[in-house]
């Protein structure tokens, strides 16, 4: 890109990220590759990187905790009062190229297929009692902009008030997304169950 | 059992003395950091064996229970199908195992062939497996942060289960025949007879050792009592379900742990393969049931299976011992600290206070 770099090796670079920040200061490369690298901080103090950090104490004045306010919805919308939220799933990494070498994994995710054979969005226990939705059901969700039909898989690991969408379920998203990425990540909608 | 002394530049005679003799031989190596290894040992690399070194994450049980093992291949040809099993048996020696790890070689055993029915795979790679037991004896290298076999019984120095034992006595080597097969090497002139003062020794330097652990697991026999009478809360399950991350590490480790899944795979355009894999009892899959149902569907209840397999009085009745071994390998990769000594300490905390006797008026 133009740019008037010298640097001859990988070793250079974390020289100079090293004169940059100072809690890398200890971490050149004969230092990283005598072991199995350092713990960080490792400052040219502690050339053996820092196994606790404040060991010793804690910096004068100590540390705070201060509440952060955040730009969510407190109340959920009469209409929509269920909260989408779009995720990793435990066994779905990527294309799964990995799981293809593991017969254990690829059995863990093949597991999922069998007892929910077209996807399924998560649904927390409690909601699901309240909407008289059962494991494996068929449901119909609304949001403002789309609905999909899929089914529940009942799960306490979903938060009360969430519908959680596994990202692989691409249906699902583009059917209540529409086609595009518009960013959002939590879409309020309404769940019902859906006559089979 | 009868001990002979070896110099100490010759202890690694013993791998020669076994790969001569046609043994394929395995001994631990040492990379950077704490990483250690079992390899097979061949001429380059034999002078890089180490006997002092963290015992490897990886445990040797896989000499006899692979993680992943052909049981039999398929072929499709000309509409007629041929079943080929795949037998291993060819002669192997393991140098460097340690004493928690020769318990859980014996554990295996007598799961694999202790009763009735006897696992063929399994029973053609024991029969032809040489063991040479290494006692931990350095308190910096051998014995880890997380070790407490003193506490499950099975070390420093295992008592059986062997076919040599070495130990380091310091100046010299201190070498141990369990076995006939082990006893016969004994033949080979560079090993001498043992005087009083180097059992002695030896028995000095184990009362040692046995001082020098980091981890104390002293609750067992009270937490072996709690498991086998049910007396543990739900709550207390709970608890320790909550912190696991259902990666099924402990397991993997586990040089005890002996359970399988068996999978079938296509492996060319008409040949298939039956595999076993080691299995692991945090995983969901492991418990459920073809039509769907899961009777451990909750993570509590399978780690709540996992500390019950190891601990209860029935399996330690069944297989004579206790399926833990105490070499701390689940301690030290476990991300939500619940290995088996953070296990007991949690059990023990939470449930002896529910164990007061009652006084007699």
């Amino acid at each position: 890109m133009g740019a008037d770099w010298k640097y001859d090796s990988a070793a250079d670079v974390m020289k100079e990220i090293g004169t940059v920040v100072p809690f890398y200061s200890g971490a050149k490369f004969p230092n990283l590759a005598a072991e199995y690298g350092r713990q960080w901080p490792c400052t040219t103090d502690r050339p053996l990187g820092t196994r606790s950090l404040f060991a010793e104490g804690l910096p004068a004045g100590g540390f705070k905790f201060i509440p952060i306010t955040r730009d969510v919805q407190a109340t959920a919308p009469a209409d929509y009062p269920l909260t989408l939220v779009f995720g990793h799933s435990l066994y779905y990494w990527n294309q799964n190229v990995l799981i293809q070498h593991s017969e254990t994994l690829k059995r863990e995710y093949r597991m999922l297929l069998l007892d929910y054979p077209e996807g399924f969005v998560e649904l927390n226990p409690d909601d699901a009692k309240q909407l008289g939705i059962r494991d494996g059901e068929k449901i119909r969700l609304q949001a403002a902009d789309g609905s999909a039909v899929t089914a529940a898989r009942v799960t306490p690991e979903v938060r009360g008030g969430t519908v959680f969408v596994p990202y692989f379920v691409r249906q699902v998203q583009q059917q209540i997304r529409g086609s595009t990425e518009n960013g959002v990540q939590l879409i309020p909608v309404r769940v019902a169950k859906e006559a089979a | 059992m009868k001990a002979r002394i070896l110099e100490r530049a010759d202890v690694l005679k013993i791998v020669d003395l076994l790969r001569q003799q046609g043994y394929e031989v395995f001994a631990p190596f040492a990379g950077r950091g704490r990483d250690t290894w079992f390899d097979l040992v061949n001429d380059e690399n034999r002078g890089r064996v180490q006997v002092h070194l963290p015992n490897p994450y990886y445990p040797p049980k896989r000499f006899v229970l692979p993680h992943i093992e052909r049981l039999f291949k398929v072929r499709k040809s000309n509409g007629d199908i041929q079943i080929e099993p795949s037998y291993r048996d060819r002669k192997r020696a393991i140098f460097g195992v340690r004493s928690c790890d020769v318990a859980g070689i014996w554990h295996l055993d007598r799961f694999y062939l202790g009763r009735e029915f006897h696992d063929l795979y399994y029973e053609k790679r024991r029969k032809n497996l040489f063991l040479i037991n290494v006692v931990c004896t350095d308190p910096e290298r051998d014995i880890g942060e997380e070790c407490f076999c003193p506490c499950a019984d099975t070390g420093p120095a295992a008592r059986e289960n062997f076919d040599l034992q070495v130990m380091d006595l310091g100046d010299e080597f201190m070498v141990v025949a369990g076995s006939p097969a082990g006893e016969s090497f004994f033949a080979d002139p560079m090993f001498k007879k043992a005087t009083e003062a180097q059992v002695e020794k030896r028995r000095a330097i184990l009362g040692e050792v046995r001082k020098r652990f980091k981890t104390t697991t002293s609750w067992f026999p009270a937490t072996v009592r709690y498991v086998s009478q049910g007396s543990i809360l739900d709550k207390t399950w709970e608890e320790i379900g909550s912190r696991c991350l259902e990666c099924g590490g402990c397991t993997y480790v586990c040089p005890a742990c002996t359970c399988f899944t068996v999978s079938d795979r296509q492996v060319g355009p008409d040949e298939f393969e039956r595999v076993r894999i080691w299995d692991a009892c945090a995983l969901s899959g492991f418990t459920r049931m073809a039509g769907g149902h899961n009777p451990r569907r909750a993570v509590h209840d399978r780690r709540n299976r996992r500390f019950f397999r190891k601990l209860a009085h029935y399996f330690i009745q069944r297989e004579l011992s206790m399926a833990c071994v105490g070499c701390g390998r689940c301690a030290a990769v476990c991300h939500g600290d619940i290995g088996m000594p953070s296990v007991v300490e949690m059990i023990h905390r939470a449930t002896a206070a529910t164990d007061k006797l009652q006084p007699v008026c």
